[in-house]
């Protein structure tokens, strides 16, 4: 798996994984997080059960994985948190966070323990002796339940599904690297995946004011400085959930 | 151990063999309804075809409790099954995790402490995760034996008894004038049905003996597995 430090201030660091080469062509790729503060992490959509074993041995390598602290779904998508069970079995006190609207369904991915409900107007979520990252909620972008991640320490917004593009395999950079190239590859996603414009705008709304470096989704390349701008603004102006 | 994709077949093919067997409770009370119609007709005549009625209506019930039986520890086997089957991909994922952690070549943000711990935590994971699969298969092998002992007094019911109340009820056709060829019909469906039910239940005990072996087979494997697994191997 591609690795690489997004963010490392002595306390708090960033880290991602994804890319994986073994990972097989019948699975959407997905970006993994790792969010450390002090020894304490924390894994924001951790991904689905066939992609564990690559992401539960990157983490390893990182931190001790009993110190995994929470577990951060924005929804209840498969690829998001289908390992649920798999990284209880190895973290049994990991606390697990999802919006209230899916605590009774994420358990269906099987795991008979009780899934922490965010409120519909977001919260903080405590890591090690922090208390600043925020979920903010991103409501039908694209579940009826969801959110994103803003840590202000880190200038990071995990964005989940929203930003993801589904790339070519040829296009391996971890980071967008031609904003007009990149639209291409998200354009239909964001079309077709995202149900309502009104919701759309009202989480840029949200985070337009954000102090933010990087925006980082759940699928394809992270968006750094300026592109993060040209996202917000390229989709403000797109028309979405075109299937009705 | 984890290669339970035969034992899943032999559940499927178990389970067919099994939903076979339901339309003969509907059909043993079908024959039952019909011979205790006959004898109410013959009067005085069907005195002596009653026991036979009795003893139908008898079988008949025996052996709707008895596929009901089978029905409800099968439901329990397969809930086991499925059980297990998440078991099974715990164990599958650790290990694949545990093994890439080995192939990892080392980098200067891996620290070599943690990988360690993982490592053993892992493989731990990898004990517990065997242990419970052989648990939940000897569970398995148990609940098996249940249905076999079940499956065995359906064939008993069906060789046995029902050839003996057919023969009977041909017997008693043989003294009653007027109404023989109706019990006659009788007495044939309930030798047919005794004949196919044989068959079927045959079949069913053949595919419950495969499964008890399989699981045998498994939870031999499992002891070999767990006791190289306690000597250091994944
Ligand atoms: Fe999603
Ligand atoms: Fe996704």
């Amino acid at each position: 798996m591609k690795r690489e430090l997004l963010f490392d201030d002595g306390d708090r660091r960033w880290v991602y994984f994804g890319r994986d080469p073994e990972r097989p062509d019948t699975l959407i790729d997905t970006n993994e997080y790792l969010v450390i503060h002090g020894d304490k992490a924390m894994l924001p959509d951790p991904g689905g059960i066939e992609i564990f074993p690559q992401v539960a041995a990157e983490v390893s390598g990182e931190v001790a994985i009993e110190n995994i602290e929470v577990l951060f779904a924005s929804h209840q998508d498969p690829d998001i948190i289908s390992s649920l069970f798999l990284w209880i079995g190895v973290c049994p006190g990991v606390r697990v966070l999802a919006p209230w609207t899916w605590t009774l369904f994420i358990p269906h991915f099987g795991s008979a323990r009780p899934v922490t409900g965010i409120p519909d107007e977001g919260m903080t979520i405590e890591l090690g002796k922090s208390s600043d990252i925020r979920a903010i909620p991103a409501h039908y972008v694209h579940a009826s339940g969801m959110f994103t991640l803003y840590d202000p320490r880190a200038k990071i917004l995990f964005s989940a599904d929203i930003g993801a593009a589904l790339l070519p395999e040829t296009e391996t950079d971890v980071f967008v690297k031609d904003f007009d190239r990149h639209v291409g590859y998200m354009e239909a996603f964001h079309r077709r995946w995202m149900p309502s414009n009104r919701a759309k705008n009202a989480w840029i709304d949200r985070v337009k004011d954000l102090d933010i470096e990087m925006m980082c989704p759940q699928h394809g390349s992270i968006f750094k400085g300026k592109d993060v701008e040209r996202f917000l603004g390229w989709f403000q102006d797109l028309e979405v959930g075109n299937a009705v | 151990m984890s290669e339970s994709s035969t034992l899943r077949s032999r559940v499927l093919g178990l389970h067919l063999a099994f939903e076979r067997m339901l339309p003969f409770v509907t059909e043993a009370k079908r024959i039952s309804v019909n011979a205790q119609v006959v004898a109410a007709r013959l009067g005085e005549q069907g005195k002596p075809y009653a026991a036979v009625v009795v003893e139908l209506g008898e079988t008949a019930s025996m052996l709707e409790d008895l596929i009901g039986q089978v029905a409800s520890s099968f439901r329990l086997f397969v809930r086991s099954v499925a059980d297990m089957g998440q078991q099974e991909l715990r164990l599958h994922s650790y290990q694949r995790t545990s093994a890439r952690i080995d192939r990892f070549p080392p980098e200067p943000w891996r620290k070599p402490e943690n990988l360690a711990a993982a490592q053993s935590k892992f493989r731990h994971a990898i004990r517990t995760e065997r242990a419970r699969l052989l648990d939940s298969v000897s569970e398995l092998a148990r609940r098996i034996r249940d249905i076999e002992l079940i499956v065995d007094e359906i064939r008993t019911v069906a060789s046995r008894r029902s050839r003996f109340v057919a023969f009977v009820a041909m017997l008693e056709s043989t003294k009653v004038e007027g109404e023989r060829s109706e019990i006659e019909t009788v007495s044939v469906g309930i030798g047919d049905l005794a004949e196919r039910l044989s068959a079927a239940s045959e079949d069913l005990r053949k595919r419950v003996r495969d499964l008890d072996e399989e699981l045998d087979k498994l939870v031999r494997e499992g002891h070999n597995q767990n006791i190289e697994s306690q000597r250091g191997g994944n």
